[in-house]
């Protein structure tokens, strides 16, 4: 029985050991063995973002739903299970049968390779993220957080091949705003990488697990919220959905795909959204550190998806709460607000995390704490300058008046938080 | 002969090459941008068997991410991407052009002396010795901070020409 709990507390390391002992005795070679685990390691991988998603749209539905008065998937139909869980099962089914549409004059070969090459770059993220202590982790490269990166600059393909190859105005218009709102909002989402990779000293997603005694959401709240509004930017959710502005220009780059083609696109802009929240949990909140873990490796699989859910509830609450922003806001929003902050933030948080050892602060805790102070230190000189800024406008605006009649002179944050064409949501 | 790692060799060496040659001959400016991302892929894959990963980052990041991304915007906002034939003006002037620089680069290759050993041995873990080597006075410091200034400029230039006047 004491075994038996050794053996699971420890599941994939003990397993994939005992597999490889198997596959001994069979006779095969140890090239051949490795071989088979790393496919049967892979197809893990792969299956944890597809299942996580059957129950993420599911807890989309119901959450927009709530937070839309309504009910939302509920025993619909016979066997949609206790309350509709399996709903996205028939959904995935209904979808499954219907007819692949290709527009006339759309470019067929980049059609058809938009949905495949989405895919691929939403599921070659989960390679890197690491599990668990040790062993459960596709590959734990040097590059780490870097690869991550590199790999996020993927999707703008899929979203300008799939926009070009429709044929369609819609769909350009979305791949437009998509790519211009993706490349803006990478330059914000590396500068706040930044800081959690120089507190770690390596780039490696375990070592930064590893580093997080403290998880560094304590210590750098500010890279924390700049990395948020990015990465909410770069996987294109409300209030910064603008590649695929269903209210406005159908659905965006993939206005013209149809049946699991179109499924692709969803199941990769889902897998995004977890993935996202894997990624800031590894980076900002611990990873899969968490009690227990040390006794039960295990558990740290499930303590980083608890982490990236409830990162993923942040998402849906402004999904189904917030307006959209319109596309030069969301440019400006970027532009003069959080490049500037995060330019501002890393050489502050470099400086003072090289002086605090003369002052006399080695624990880590005074360490954590002393970052904390400077990064609420950061967000008020933010805060202040917006404030600032603010009043200037209006002054300026003010004398303009005097002149002639014009309304505001610029697009400015405060502007920003409510749109009131937009105010109309989505009820999806 | 036929090692698993000279057949990957091969076969990535091919997929970079061959799509480098569709690049060159496709009839669509968009299919000639995606030929040469998957050119930029062979290219990252030659890096990932040199155990070379952050240069495999870097290729994935600078000419996927930046390079191609660029292109690709500049041909989206060309008009009348969707005819696919095209000849150039003037197709003599054309090649004697594109064999002169092609003539000149690889000439310029030519030059280079090709080491037999790595310059700086590199240890397993080799992403702090490229830090160390950029920002070290013995080492690239000034090339580097030299290109941080290049960089700089053309940023500068760049607001100064899209400056609304």
């Amino acid at each position: 029985m004491l075994e038996i709990l050794r053996f699971l507390s420890d599941f994939f390391v003990n397993a994939g050991a005992l597999l490889q002992q198997w596959f001994h005795q069979w006779g095969l070679s140890a090239a051949w063995s490795r071989v088979v685990l790393d496919i049967a390691g892979s197809l893990i991988i792969v299956a944890v973002p597809f299942t996580a998603i059957f129950f993420l749209i599911w807890v989309t539905r119901k959450v927009i739903a709530r937070i839309q008065d309504r009910l939302g998937p509920n025993n619909s139909g016979t066997w949609a299970g206790p309350f509709a869980l399996f709903q996205t099962v028939a959904d995935a089914i209904k979808i499954l049968t219907k007819e692949f549409i290709v527009p006339i004059g759309a470019d067929k070969s980049i059609f058809f390779i938009a949905p495949i090459f989405v895919l691929l770059a939403a599921l070659a993220i989960w390679v890197v993220v690491p599990f668990g202590p040790s062993g459960m982790q596709g590959a734990d490269l040097s590059i780490g957080i870097f690869y991550v990166v590199s790999i996020s600059s993927l999707a703008l393909f899929s979203i300008v091949m799939a926009g070009w190859s429709s044929r369609n105005k819609y769909a350009i218009i979305g791949a437009f705003r998509g790519v211009s709102q993706i490349v803006s909002y990478e330059i914000p989402q590396v500068l706040a990488i930044l800081p959690p990779v120089m507190l770690t000293g390596s780039l490696s997603m375990q070592d930064i697990v590893m580093a997080q005694d403290i998880p560094y959401i304590v210590s750098l709240p500010v890279p924390a919220f700049i990395f948020l509004l990015a990465v909410l930017a770069e996987i294109g959710r409300l209030p910064l959905e603008q590649a695929e502005a269903d209210a406005e220009i159908v659905a965006g780059y993939f206005t013209e795909y149809s049946g699991m083609m179109f499924g692709a696109f969803y199941l990769a802009e889902f897998i995004n959204n977890f993935a996202a929240g894997v990624i800031f949990a590894t980076l900002f909140l611990g990873g899969w550190r968490g009690p227990f873990v040390e006794q039960i490796p295990v558990l740290g699989a499930f303590w980083l998806l608890l982490k990236a859910f409830l990162v993923f509830l942040i998402f849906c609450f402004f999904w189904g709460a917030m307006p959209r922003l319109r596309i030069d806001h969301i440019l400006s929003l970027n532009w003069k607000f959080l490049v500037p902050l995060a330019l501002v933030t890393l050489p502050v948080l470099a400086l003072s995390n090289k002086l605090l050892p003369y002052i006399g602060v080695t624990s880590p805790w005074g360490q954590a704490l002393c970052l904390l102070g400077v990064n609420i230190a950061v967000a008020a000189g933010a805060a202040w300058s917006l404030t600032w800024v603010d009043d200037y406008v209006n002054r300026q605006s003010e004398e303009l008046h005097m002149t002639f009649v014009m309304p505001s002179v610029a697009p400015e944050f405060g502007d920003l938080l409510v749109d009131g064409d937009d105010l109309l949501q989505e009820s999806s | 002969m036929f090692t698993v790692p000279r057949l990957l060799f091969l076969c990535f060496a091919f997929i970079a090459l061959g799509s480098a040659v569709r690049m060159v001959v496709a009839h669509q400016v968009f299919h000639a941008a995606f030929w040469l991302i998957l050119s930029f892929f062979g290219i990252a894959a030659l890096y990932v068997m040199l155990e070379a990963p952050f240069m495999t980052g870097l290729q994935l990041f600078l000419y996927i991410g930046g390079v191609a991304v660029l292109n690709i915007m500049a041909i989206m906002v060309t008009r009348q991407m969707m005819h696919p034939r095209r000849t150039a003006n003037d197709p003599l002037t054309a090649a004697l052009m594109a064999f002169s620089t092609f003539s000149f680069i690889l000439w310029m290759i030519l030059q280079l002396p090709f080491p037999n050993e790595p310059q700086v041995p590199a240890p397993v873990g080799n992403l702090p010795v490229i830090g160390e080597l950029l920002v070290d006075v013995n080492g690239y410091a000034l090339p580097f901070e030299l290109v941080s200034l290049l960089l700089f400029v053309v940023l500068l230039s760049v607001l100064y020409l899209a400056k609304e006047r």
